[in-house]
């Protein structure tokens, strides 16, 4: 279902793709224990240390989403991570159908809010964080400083 | 996940032992919603034991403090690990959720005070 791979020969990037098709979360409990150890794996590789369970928790956050409602056309999720002048930038992608990101801005606000509740988690567990979406599907990116 | 149940001094105290995420929540939420549903106790929901918790974790304790608010029951939260402390303040539920360092505390006082308490200790965990 996953395939993890380190690209480019280099210890300095790391690419997960993970099958989504088919609905409900609960399939995909072990593959994403497996994003969740191999993100892990890669930040401590690269001087992480205090930072890892943020890193990898708005990584799960992330892919949740996607599997909960994305819906991809290739079936798909991504997952890059780079490590670049001490910052980890992470890339979660997906082709799927998009959603209108206004909408999270005004539900978030409220801590009691019923929906965006992972977003703003990945806002504050992460030093930058971005959203775009539209037909061509939805790309999450995230930076944390290495300390 | 594990989930211990018991009553003490009038309140049911549920605690989950383990990883509080999207695969563990309809087990919690099964649990917990059973006993508001049979309520006649209040509730403290002792998270001392918890390792992990996601965003769909949180939604299972928001949740439950409407249906016990609903119910006009008193519902607190024990909490003494940092990590889980700082995933709800990241989304501002320290400040909705009556927090407690451990169940000694939370006993003494739900029901009895307004507010927070354990002030002091909380501000220390960012």
């Amino acid at each position: 279902m996953m395939e993890p791979t380190h690209c480019n020969g280099s210890n300095e990037r790391l690419a997960l793709d993970l099958s989504c098709r088919g609905k409900g979360v609960f399939r995909y409990k072990k593959p994403l224990d497996e994003i969740r150890s191999e993100v892990k794996r890669f930040a401590v590789s690269q001087g992480f240390s205090l930072e890892v369970e943020d890193i990898t928790l708005a990584v799960q956050e992330a892919c949740k989403n996607i599997i909960q409602h994305a819906r991809p056309v290739d079936g798909k999720m991504h997952v890059e991570c780079r490590v670049s002048d001490g910052r980890i930038l992470i890339e979660v992608s997906d082709n799927g159908r998009g959603f209108d990101v206004g909408v999270l801005e005004h539900d978030i606000a409220s801590p009691m809010a019923i929906y965006g509740r992972g977003i703003k988690l990945m806002k504050g567990l992460m030093d930058e964080f971005g959203i775009t979406s539209g037909r061509e599907g939805t790309t999450v990116r995230m930076e944390k400083k290495r300390s | 996940m594990e989930i211990e149940v018991e009553e003490k001094e009038g309140f049911n105290v549920v605690s989950p032992v383990g990883e509080l995420d999207v695969y563990t929540v309809p087990l919690f939420r099964k649990v917990v919603l059973k006993l508001e549903g049979d309520r006649k106790h209040d509730l403290i929901l002792d998270l001392t034991r918890l390792t992990f918790i996601d965003s769909s974790g949180l939604g299972s304790l928001i949740e439950i403090y409407q249906k016990m608010n609903a119910a006009q029951g008193e519902i607190a939260y024990v909490i003494d690990n940092p990590r889980i402390l700082k995933i709800l303040k990241l989304v501002e539920l320290d400040k909705v959720f009556r927090l407690f360092s451990n169940l000694g505390r939370a006993l003494q006082h739900v029901g009895a005070t307004g507010g927070y308490v354990d002030e002091e200790f909380f501000s220390d965990h960012t």
